[in-house]
């Protein structure tokens, strides 16, 4: 470990943070809209939905990476300049992507659907901003992501960094749980990046043929999701692989081994993980029946190997344990089962039958609010709060350990708990006003401002505790 | 949705001229255009969509329109071509007319119907229409329904919701399908390839990855024996 890897992934969560309290303010602003609270108008109201989608989206894909950058820069040398460049890239396309939804009005709905890109904007230049902003990101992370390949190939071979040794009984050369889950989730993330590159270029090839050729929506979907839906899931597992590696020895437990099962459960999760998105086209009828099949399975299948395994593999070690709970080790088990209980939501929703009911209601954000905001944000709050213990100048308080993990919880829960309320009483998603059809929407949303804002003090408090312990060492 | 049906006038055995939206502006019309001289398909044609409408039933719901492009014809003709008799009259929601020469042209252009004469008979291609109270033609099947289209005529006659999704063009190269509008048949497209194209280009780079990495890891594993 050498000093630089410890400054850089200080940059980048100290960068994460801050992006984070703005992105959580552009929510809270979204959700105060439909309080009716305050008045932004429909406009503002998809632009900073645009903007908060894919900031969020961003930033925790980016923590995880940095995670897996620190863990593996302590057995390896990671080559300095992928995390240098993705850092670059993500900055400038930050930038970029703030300037073509709020300068140019841009607003193509929480992601980027075809053809909202081209219809949705105020100037011009909107799509071609936009275009360029994610390609900017595309392109940093996808070298990200094969430097950190290329770091693991570099002492095992494919077969040997998935596993498959241990899945048939051979011990040697022992591969950690924590080298097969970034391996599987490394190479999820190439493909869903390379998906997006696809996409990316379809769009160019319109955007450029200037209204003389045009896609084919069915497959802009399919390859939206293909990128959307697994970088999310990946960005999970990403903090998975840090847990694996951390969370035992927080317990005083040795470290995890990789046992045939949890070979096994992985290599499948990096399978299925490819495929569940197509339960996100359900509602799409021109798709083949077979796909809709494949997506319903695959979710059904999906959970079991990686949460099972994980979920087991936490609560064992919890069990019996001289477990020292740190706001790090607090935020990693409830960080799990938060996992599971959006997971659960998730199956609910991934189910045919339920999906026609819920598909446009607000049980959507319910469930991916639940594992993002109490899942992986949690994992990665947990890395940086043991990274900032390593590093710091002194640990963190326990008072403030009890303030700051109280107040994530309770307004972490309270918020996504009205989004599961408004799925129930069939509130709509994506929408910036409710109507007296569904006037619950609005007491909702005030209910979820409250918990909300919560949840940003909380978030408040943990960066100015972070950045007070650790900025020190970034000029040191 | 098609566009709006011309307000043809139409000739029947109630009305020596009255317009189609005497029709549509009261139900919903289902119509089709035959001549009755015909020696080929307006005979069976009518027969199957007389017993499809039979199996619906709902003759509230909507009109069924037969109409003849031909001058020569009479409404009790094309009764008589579609199987109904004296025992077996026609539900109450079914008109035959002649469509009248001054409107004739219009209309078979805004439905897509051609006709050519072969020996003094009309070589044709049939069409059903669906039209809506506003005059909107909401459905056009070309040839005899499929069960899926029959399926979906009756959804919309009954107000249940119809997904659309539109056809793509021959010059859209990416597209995952190709649809016949005609057969009702699919096949699959270009488009299908690349939702694969990431899964198969990621699995050739990490293999291109670990053979530029062979080296390197011969050498930690030269290093790892040669320890003491």
């Amino acid at each position: 470990m050498n000093t630089f890897d410890k400054k850089f992934t200080l940059l980048w969560l100290i960068t994460i943070l801050v992006v984070f309290l703005v992105a959580i303010v552009f929510g809270l602003t979204m959700r105060m809209e439909q309080a009716d609270m305050v008045e932004v108008g429909p406009l503002n109201f998809y632009v900073l939905m645009t903007s908060h989608g894919l900031l969020m989206a961003g930033v925790w894909f980016v923590a995880g990476m940095a995670g897996i950058q620190y863990i593996l820069s302590r057995y390896f040398t990671v080559p300095r300049w992928g995390s240098i460049v993705a850092y670059g890239c993500t900055l400038a396309g930050v930038v970029v992507l703030l300037i073509s939804t709020f300068l140019t009005k841009l607003h193509a709905g929480w992601y980027f659907l075809y053809p909202l890109p081209f219809y949705a904007k105020g100037m011009e230049s909107g799509p071609l901003l936009f275009l360029i902003a994610l390609t900017i990101l595309g392109v940093g992370w996808l070298l990200w992501s094969l430097v950190l390949i290329v770091t693991i190939l570099r002492k095992y071979t494919i077969v040997q960094a998935l596993a498959w040794h241990h899945i048939l009984g051979r011990p040697d050369p022992a591969v950690s749980p924590f080298i097969l889950i970034s391996f599987v989730s490394l190479i999820g993330v190439t493909a869903c990046i390379l998906a997006a590159v696809v996409l990316l270029i379809l769009y160019y090839i319109e955007f450029l043929a200037s209204g003389s050729m045009s896609n084919d929506p069915l497959l802009m979907k399919n390859l939206t999701f293909f990128f959307g839906h697994t970088l999310v899931n990946e960005m999970l597992y990403l903090g998975l692989a840090v847990l694996y590696e951390l969370f035992p020895k927080m317990a005083g437990k040795p470290a995890y081994k990789t046992s045939w099962y949890v070979g096994l459960s992985w290599n499948a999760t990096l399978l299925i993980v490819l495929f569940a998105y197509f339960h996100h086209l359900y509602m799409d009828f021109a798709q083949p029946v077979a796909f809709q099949f494949v997506g319903q399975i695959m979710s059904w299948f999906a959970p079991l190997p990686a949460a099972c395994v994980t979920i087991f593999s936490v609560l064992t070690t919890v069990y019996r344990s001289n477990m020292k709970w740190s706001l790090a080790s607090l935020l990693y088990f409830f960080g799990v089962m938060f996992w599971a209980v959006g997971g659960v939501g998730a199956i609910l929703d991934a189910v045919i039958a339920n999906n026609f009911v819920l598909h446009n209601t607000q049980w959507v954000p319910a469930h991916f609010h639940t594992y993002n905001l109490l899942g992986n944000v949690f994992f990665s709050l947990a890395f940086a709060s043991w990274f900032a213990d390593e590093i710091g100048n002194k640990k963190i308080a326990p008072t403030m350990v009890k303030i700051i993990f109280s107040l994530l919880v309770i307004g972490g829960v309270g918020f996504v708990l009205a989004f599961y309320l408004g799925g129930a009483f069939s509130v709509p998603r994506r929408v910036d006003m409710y109507n007296e059809v569904v006037s619950e929407g609005v007491s909702l949303a005030q209910m979820a401002v409250v918990f909300a804002t919560l949840y940003l003090v909380g978030m408040v408090i943990y960066t100015f505790d972070f950045t007070k312990r650790c900025a020190g060492q970034l000029f040191s | 949705m098609l566009g709006k049906i011309p307000d043809a006038k139409v000739k029947t055995s109630d009305s020596p001229s009255a317009n189609l939206s005497f029709w549509y502006s009261q139900k919903p019309v289902v119509l089709t255009l035959v001549y009755g001289r015909c020696p080929g398909v307006c005979n069976p044609y009518l027969l199957q969509i007389r017993d499809q409408v039979s199996l619906l039933g709902g003759e509230k719901k909507f009109q069924m329109m037969v109409l003849s492009f031909d001058a020569e014809d009479d409404p009790g003709q094309l009764c008589q071509l579609a199987g109904f008799t004296d025992e077996n009259p026609p539900p109450a929601n079914w008109t035959f007319g002649i469509l009248e020469e001054e409107s004739r042209t219009d209309l078979m252009s805004a439905l897509g119907f051609q006709t050519q004469v072969v020996n003094e008979l009309y070589d044709h291609n049939t069409v059903l229409i669906l039209i809506n109270k506003d005059g909107n033609i909401l459905q056009r099947i070309e040839g005899l329904p499929n069960k899926g289209q029959w399926d979906r005529l009756f959804k919309e006659l009954t107000n249940e919701f119809v997904p659309v999704y539109p056809t793509l063009g021959s010059d859209v190269w990416t597209s995952c399908f190709r649809y016949d509008p005609a057969s009702g048949n699919w096949r699959m497209n270009w488009g299908l390839l690349m939702i694969l194209a990431p899964s198969v280009i990621t699995v050739c780079i990490i293999i291109i990855l670990q053979l530029v990495t062979r080296y390197e890891r011969r050498n930690q594993s030269l290093l790892i024996q040669n320890q003491p």
